[in-house]
């Protein structure tokens, strides 16, 4: 593990992974990974088409289960048999092909799994109003303008599906974010847009979050902290503040490997 | 699309168009359970000419393949048109019933052919008697051991038709009334679901592959007979090795006979009942009462006599073998010639 | 077709300007209702060609005709919704029937026993829901497609009746079952009067309650589901279970109507019931339909089965012709789809 004097640490880190492995088949996905997340961290999950980033968080995320590695969840150990578990443990997870419904209604689709309802006993009714009217309101927040809530999201655009899946995720926080390639297919604006909500979350909120994506200039924007992955391995860890962008891009493909300094 | 839509609507209006003109004396439904075999379709036919002859007009409705709920449907179309009687060949005697008296009570006679209603009273019943039929055929079936041992026994393979059918049940109970006095008779009773003639062949071959020393084949319908001849034929019987009796005395019935595979068909007289209810039409419809006595009907000579659930025409039916298979009053000569 | 619908977009995409909000919303819920449409076009059609159509009594048989297969598509189109099949609705309506007319029969075959007609529904909604969560169990738990645990189930539970009763119908059956079919509400036959309110009652359930969502999403989308921590499983024991009971529902209401079962009883109810279904616009990737719909649909089926009769036309005609009209409700829908866009 990477020592860490710059911050003083009073709390536990929010998530402590440690010596992840994962394979799939021949292919080795991660190896050995380990790295804490803090209060106040927007880490940036850094590394090439195929390196294993993707993997790591649908391992956080419960999606799938590492082969030999462990998770601490504010020092707890935990292990997710599902992404409705891990959710429930307060892990909020965009990913990078995010599915969605594409018949349902935008509402149903920001709602889903946690609709709003009338605690009936026995037969739970929706609250239709109150569920379409927070949805305007975050996707309002977000500043994406869409033609009704009501409208299924088949005939949304892909941006304007990644805004309703950021909104979503904006809108329900939780302990610790993780974000799978946000950005991929949002306009100029709405990227803009979304990194100052992720920004605001993670300095104002306080809420830690791993944020993957390939454009190391968002990156150095609103990260705090950094990890690259290079074919399963981390091969650099630091703060931002730290590097240079040459340094990090470097990193990525290969041309330094940090650990072989050490 | 609206083209195709236009073509439609066209199709829908144009067979609506045969509709359009009434017989004189107004019209009457017949109600047919199915329309599988040359029986039915045969009935169909004569009844719709035979109605139409004495003046009215004829709708036929056909309660697809025996679904007793489709025909009830029907029944209750029928009865919103006010038609001048429903003649009615019943999927399920007990099913019906209460359309049957809705009709009455709405003074629509309702004439009940080939398949009697015992529940309810209706204004005719015109039927062969089917039970009847599996008294001749259990008669004729004991003549013909007696013949082959000198005394009546032997195996015999009853195929019946489907169990949902009273036409076959009513002749099972015919036969077995018969057969009871012949306790040497030994009697295996398989059915053909939905009257399906393979499945009665597939019986027939597995019971003769199982059970060589059959006898005698009873089955109950032509065209199962029919099947079961080619089964008999390519498992390398002579004609008449193994005996054959069928009932209902279809076209191919009667062409079985002729080249020798089977040997008797108890004939139901379609035609001859069809015409029964057309002869007494006027008065039904005009809510008279037949007088019971003896009638000719067609050449066979019948009876109406009043039962608990009304008069009834009852026609007998004949066994038609070899001897006299080219009798042009059998019903299996008069149609597709 | 194509060069048809492709006009006619052009022709709503000059026209957007001019549409506007209310007016949309109108264009949206006639589009969204299109079965409901075609079926008052048919009525009118029928209506004035042929004689002795338009009138109450006719009217009256159509909706009581529709109620059977009515009920049974209601199952079919929850499973559909949530991308499940359920093929074996019909014969589970056959056995539920055929239970009915053993345990309340008083004819051949019947079981003696007799019972409460009333206590026969409750067996037959119960025997409904056991076969229900068998075939859940095995689509869920074992993770056989529901296509061919269901097509088994097809072939096995009516055999699974006649075993019971040696292969025979039975008749006659107490006065409480068959009142059922025989009373009136101000002259609307009672199982009219019930076939609305099961619909009603369902659709209410799928549109406003959190379960209902659920299938809908379910079947929309099995991976987002998951992530988002719906239990997938769950939903689809509570699918299979309903149609199940739909099926034992609709069997004893067809044994009241009967008076009794024969062993051929509903035969050819599934390819009905999907008929209604798909007519009503239920798309069988799962996600979309309404029950309304399903409801036109199924009325629209008994309406040509009216027809049919009533014109003495053979009544392989009457399959030709709903076939037909299976065709035009998916290429309408189709047609729909391409326009709705433009009326956001
Ligand atoms: N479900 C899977 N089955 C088999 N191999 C997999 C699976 N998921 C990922 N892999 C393999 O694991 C490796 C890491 O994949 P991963 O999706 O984590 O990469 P990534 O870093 O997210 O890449 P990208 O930037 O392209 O999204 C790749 O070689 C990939 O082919
Ligand atoms: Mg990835």
């Amino acid at each position: 593990m990477v020592e860490r004097k710059d911050v003083t640490v009073l709390e536990p880190p929010v998530l402590r992974i440690e010596h992840i492995w994962k394979s799939f088949g021949k292919v080795q996905a991660l190896k050995d990974v380990s790295f804490e997340v803090y209060k106040g961290d927007v880490l940036a999950l850094l590394g090439d088409n195929g390196a294993g980033k993707s993997t790591l968080i649908k391992i956080i995320s419960g999606n799938y289960r590492a082969d030999k590695g462990k998770i601490y969840l504010n020092n707890q150990p935990v292990s997710f048999g599902s992404p409705a578990e891990a959710r429930h443990a307060g892990i909020e997870t965009v990913y990078q092909q995010s599915p969605v419904c594409l018949n349902a209604s935008v509402t149903a689709n920001f709602f889903i799994g946690r609709e709003l309802c009338n605690g009936l006993p026995g037969i739970k009714f929706l609250k239709k109003r109150a569920m379409r009217q927070e949805t305007e309101k975050a996707m309002a927040d977000i500043g994406v303008h869409i033609p009704s809530v009501k409208e299924k999201v088949g005939l949304l655009s892909g941006g304007e599906r990644q805004a309703l899946i950021l909104g979503r995720f904006f809108h329900w926080g939780g302990k610790i974010a993780l974000l799978d390639e946000p950005f991929a297919a949002l306009g100029v604006g709405e990227a803009r847009k979304s990194l100052k909500l992720i920004q605001h979350m993670g300095q104002q909120m306080r809420l830690p979050i791993i944020l993957i994506t390939h454009n190391v200039e968002y990156a150095f924007e609103i990260a705090t902290r950094f990890v690259v992955l290079r074919h399963g391995e981390m091969v650099g860890e630091g703060k931002i503040a730290d590097v240079k962008v040459d340094d990090v891009v470097a990193m990525i493909t290969g041309a330094i490997h940090v650990r072989d300094t050490n | 699309m609206k083209g195709k839509l236009l073509v439609m609507l066209a199709l829908v209006i144009g067979l609506a168009g045969l509709l359009g003109y009434a017989g004189d004396k107004g019209t009457v439904y017949y109600l047919a359970p199915n329309q599988f075999d040359e029986m039915q379709t045969t009935a169909a036919a004569w009844i719709q000419k035979l109605v139409e002859e004495v003046g009215y007009k004829c709708v036929v409705m056909v309660a697809g393949s025996e679904d007793v709920s489709l025909q009830i449907n029907q029944m209750e179309d029928a009865i919103t048109q006010h038609p001048a009687a429903i003649i009615l060949a019943a999927a399920n005697a007990d099913a019906i019933v209460s359309s049957v008296e809705e009709a009455r009570a709405a003074g629509i006679p309702v004439i009940v052919y080939d398949r009697v209603i015992s529940g309810t009273y209706v204004d005719f019943t015109s039927v062969a008697g089917c039970k009847k039929m599996g008294i001749a055929a259990g008669h004729k079936i004991a003549s013909l051991l007696k013949e082959k041992y000198g005394e009546v026994r032997g195996n015999i393979l009853d195929i019946m038709g489907d169990p949902g059918d009273m036409y076959t049940v009513l002749i099972e109970e015919g036969f077995q009334e018969v057969m009871a006095n012949y306790p040497e008779v030994k009697i295996n009773t398989k059915i053909a679901y939905g009257w399906e003639a393979t499945t009665g062949a597939n019986l027939a071959d597995d019971w003769l592959t199982v059970h060589p020393d059959t006898d005698l084949i009873f089955a109950h319908a032509d065209h199962l007979a029919a099947a079961i001849a080619s089964v008999l034929e390519l498992k390398g019987y002579e004609k008449g090795e193994i005996l054959l009796v069928s009932t209902a005395g279809m076209p191919m019935g009667l062409d079985l006979i002729r080249e020798g595979w089977c040997q008797a068909t108890v004939q139901q007289p379609v035609i001859a009942q069809a015409r029964g209810v057309a002869m007494f039409l006027d008065k039904i419809v005009q809510h008279q009462c037949p007088k019971p006595g003896t009638y000719d009907v067609g050449g066979l000579e019948a009876t109406l006599v009043y039962q608990d659930y009304g008069p009834e025409l009852q026609i007998p039916g004949d066994v038609i073998t070899i001897d006299n298979v080219d009798d042009p009053r059998w019903w299996g000569n008069q149609v597709g010639k | 077709m194509t060069e048809n619908s492709g006009k006619s977009v052009a022709v709503l995409r000059e026209g957007k300007l001019s549409i506007k909000g209310n007016r949309k919303a109108v264009l949206r819920w006639i589009l969204d209702h299109m079965v409901w449409f075609i079926l008052f076009f048919v009525l009118v059609v029928l209506s004035c060609s042929i004689r002795g159509f338009a009138q109450w009594g006719i009217f009256r048989n159509i909706l009581y005709h529709a109620v059977f297969v009515g009920v049974l598509a209601i199952g079919e189109a929850i499973c559909i919704i949530s991308k499940e099949m359920d093929l074996s609705v019909e014969s589970v309506a056959g056995l539920a029937a055929i239970m009915t007319a053993w345990l309340t029969g008083t004819g051949l075959d019947a079981s003696g026993i007799l019972l409460n007609g009333y206590l026969a529904l409750l067996v037959v909604l119960a025997m409904g829901a056991i076969i229900g969560a068998f075939n859940a169990i095995l689509v869920v738990n074992y993770k056989i497609s529901s296509f061919i645990v269901t097509l088994a189930g097809y072939l096995m539970f009516r055999a699974l009746a006649l075993v019971v009763t040696n292969g025979h119908g039975v008749t006659r059956l107490r006065p409480e079952v068959v009142m059922v079919a025989r009373t009136k509400l101000f002259s609307i036959p009672l199982m009219v009067v019930l076939l609305l309110f099961i619909y009603i009652a369902f659709y209410i359930f799928v549109t406003q309650t959190r379960f209902g969502q659920h299938i809908y999403l379910v079947g929309d989308s099995r991976e987002a589901s998951y992530n988002a921590g719906i239990r997938i499983g769950r939903v689809l024991f509570g699918v299979f279970m309903l149609s199940g009971m739909l099926a034992g529902l609709t069997g004893w209401l067809l044994a009241a109507r009967t008076n009794g079962a024969a062993p051929n009883i509903g035969m050819g109810m599934l390819f009905e019931a999907m008929a209604a279904v798909v007519i009503g616009g239920v798309s069988l990737q799962g996600g979309v339909g309404n029950l309304a719909g399903v409801l036109a649909g199924a009325i629209l089926l008994s309406t040509i089965a009216t027809a049919v009769s009533l014109l003495g036309m053979p009544p392989f005609y009457m399959n030709v012709i709903r076939g037909g009209f299976i065709i035009i409700a998916v290429l309408l829908d189709a047609l729909v789809q391409r326009i709705r866009p433009y009326l956001m």
